[in-house]
């Protein structure tokens, strides 16, 4: 008996995901807007009666919800300090916010800064001092003891964000809005910062950033700066310290993506959480559980990137499914994640992570059964583990090459035929690593003296990769640099794939058929 | 007792005996040979920059290398085309426009290849 598969998600994040790209492009007024909505939910309700046009209908209503709410969400406040900051040009400004990021130290030009995110509270006029909102991102000149939670009151220069950048496809100022900060504070080294009371953030935040501190600090002292600086990457979400001469590498060969906290990743993790938790006399159910709530710790830790919270989503729907003694659907699991975030901000759409993330993985479940079984077919005469192994390994890599090609031709301007052989011995080699670097946190707090032999291995590991990718980038055609892919040829190339997909599927269906073949 | 850890026990058993060997006899021969640890540690060098030849480089890609910047990228190519090729890196010392301490810094990122390797 043939099973329908129930994928509701898609259905939902779809129209939700077009209504977003719409509010991008559309300019309407919000009230139009809203009665749009109201007259296709009702429209839906009235016809209940004829599926077809009611589900019309309530996707319709669906995707002017995504509008609605990406305009909403994207709205300022009346007393936002966008509103006035115009009238403060080159003027220093006396700010009172609390601090709602993590505080992290980076070097500049001017030495040492200090970078975080402040939530306006108040700002200090002619006529005293004035509730305010909005969010700035401030860059403070010297070092400061200063942590999330933190209330203060900061005095600096109110500026929009440069624009750096000369790339057609990257704007900072664009960056920075999505995450709903349009002005940027510059404090001078002697600039005032007072603090006026400590812990105002959210507990289980504060507890996240403080262990991600300690992390940090384990991986400084054990390692040498740069091997400290990828160690800090990949397992904590912080890639502002890797060298410019070794993310190139990375670039180069098409294996960037192991820098970012992804499904590998997090898979490894939940992978070390549960064998931790299987020493614990507890039952399977709780092990499961427990599995989940570290994992959404470990996605507090890491700063949400859109990445870390789509794999932790992914992760902890299908462990829920073993509590629950349900099947999941990893489409529908992919379109819930989809969602969320999209819930959680509609701009993340419109994040490079964003569409890498779900276009790699969307591409390996559709290309990789269909590569594999081609290869297969291929080495039919060879049977052998390593050369499974290899069929499976090109097979996944192939289908996420195919997925985000015309994502990364367009924005980094390289197409890098290398990253499919690359990905072979990087990836196996990336996960013993991200799982020696979790052992070394464990190590750290519980047997110290232990971590010299995790030191040590992630040595030999961390630079017998970058050799490794540092050859792949020697490989003649390893990568081409292409200039000035439009977003019209992007288009078309996914156009294509589209079509490759669909026209795949009726095949598949047609052999599956027996009346379809008569 | 072999069935006595399941499978995924005995392949966290097998890493962690696999790490504090490699471990162990790697930091014994790390302390005894310090220069073991300078091959080890190929990051921490300039051995895997990808080096940009000054002789075939367009501004642009010398305006990308860092500590280069349009002047000096500017007067490396004026350089280039006063003298045909530049035969060696430390030519560019001491040329009018160019510090010296940023010659020092940028001196890890360029090569001067002859015309036979071009």
């Amino acid at each position: 008996m043939k099973i329908k598969i129930h994928r509701p998600f898609i259905v939902v994040a779809i129209p939700f995901a077009l209504g977003v790209v719409l509010s991008g492009v559309m300019d309407s007024s919000f009230r139009m807007a809203v009665l749009f909505v109201c007259l296709l939910l009702f429209s839906s309700f009235i016809f209940k009666r004829i599926r077809l046009l009611s589900t019309v209908f309530l996707l319709g209503a669906i995707m002017s919800c995504g509008f609605l709410y990406t305009q909403a969400r994207n709205s300022l406040a009346s007393d936002h300090l966008s509103h006035v900051a115009k009238y403060y040009p080159r003027k220093l400004v006396l700010i009172e916010g609390v601090i709602v990021s993590d505080v992290e130290e980076r070097s500049s030009f001017k030495g040492k800064k200090t970078m975080f995110h402040l939530q306006v509270t108040r700002l200090k006029t002619k006529w005293g001092w004035k509730e305010k909102s909005g969010k700035l991102l401030v860059n403070l000149f010297r070092e400061s003891d200063l942590s999330y939670g933190d209330v203060i009151i900061i005095e600096g220069r109110l500026h929009q964000p440069f624009e750096f950048s000369k790339s057609d496809t990257f704007s900072y100022r664009d960056l920075l809005a999505r995450k709903g900060i349009r002005h940027i504070l510059s404090v001078k080294a002697r600039g005032r910062v007072e603090v006026i009371r400590r812990g105002e953030g959210f507990v289980l935040k504060q507890l996240s950033l403080k262990a991600k501190r300690r992390f940090k600090n384990v991986l400084n002292e054990t390692l040498s700066m740069n091997e400290a600086a990828i160690m800090r990457a990949i397992l904590l979400g912080d890639r502002h310290d890797i060298p410019k001469h070794v993310r190139e590498l990375f670039q180069l060969s098409g294996v960037a993506h192991v820098l970012a906290i992804s499904g590998l990743h997090i898979g490894i993790v939940s992978f070390l959480f549960f064998m931790l938790l299987k020493m614990l006399p507890i039952s399977r159910r709780w092990q499961y559980g427990l599995t989940v709530l570290l994992l959404l710790f470990y996605a507090l830790l890491t700063g949400g990137r859109t990445s870390v919270v789509r794999a932790t989503i992914m992760a902890s729907v299908f462990i829920s499914s073993f509590i629950l003694e349900r099947e999941t659907d990893v489409f529908n699991v992919l379109s819930f994640a989809a969602l969320v975030i999209l819930l959680l901000n509609p701009n993340n759409l419109f994040d490079v992570g964003f569409q890498l993330s779900f276009l790699s993985v969307f591409s390996i479940i559709v290309f990789y059964p269909r590569i594999s079984k081609l290869l297969k077919q291929l080495m039919r005469h060879h049977k052998s583990r390593g050369i499974a192994y290899l069929i499976q390994s090109i097979s996944v890599s192939s289908a996420a090459y195919l997925g985000v090609l015309g994502l990364i031709a367009y924005y980094f301007q390289i197409i890098t035929p290398i990253s499919v052989f690359a990905n072979i011995i990087i990836i196996p080699l990336i996960a013993v690593i991200v799982s020696l670097g979790m052992g070394l946190m464990i190590v750290a707090f519980t047997i110290p003296t232990a971590v010299v032999a995790f030191a040590v291995c992630i040595k030999l590991l961390l630079n017998a990769m970058v050799v490794c990718i540092f050859l792949f980038t020697k490989v003649p055609g390893a990568y081409v640099l292409i200039r000035g892919i439009s977003v019209k040829v992007v288009i078309l190339y996914y156009c294509g794939l589209g079509a490759l997909i669909l026209g795949g599927f009726f095949l598949e269906k047609r052999a599956r058929s027996p009346d379809l073949q008569k | 007792m072999l069935t006595y850890f399941s499978r995924q026990e005995r392949l966290v058993l097998n890493g962690l005996v696999l790490v504090i060997l490699i471990g162990s006899v790697c930091s014994y021969l790390f302390k005894r040979y310090p220069q073991l640890g300078n091959i080890v540690n190929v990051m921490d060098t300039d051995r895997l920059i990808l080096k940009t030849d000054v002789n075939t480089a367009t501004f642009d890609e010398l305006v990308e290398i860092p500590y280069i910047g349009p002047v000096t990228a500017r007067k490396i190519l004026e350089y280039r085309e006063e003298k045909g090729h530049i035969n060696a890196v430390s030519e560019l010392q001491g040329l009018p426009g160019i510090r010296d301490e940023n010659y020092k810094k940028f001196l890890v990122y360029v090569v001067a290849r002859s015309l036979s390797d071009n």
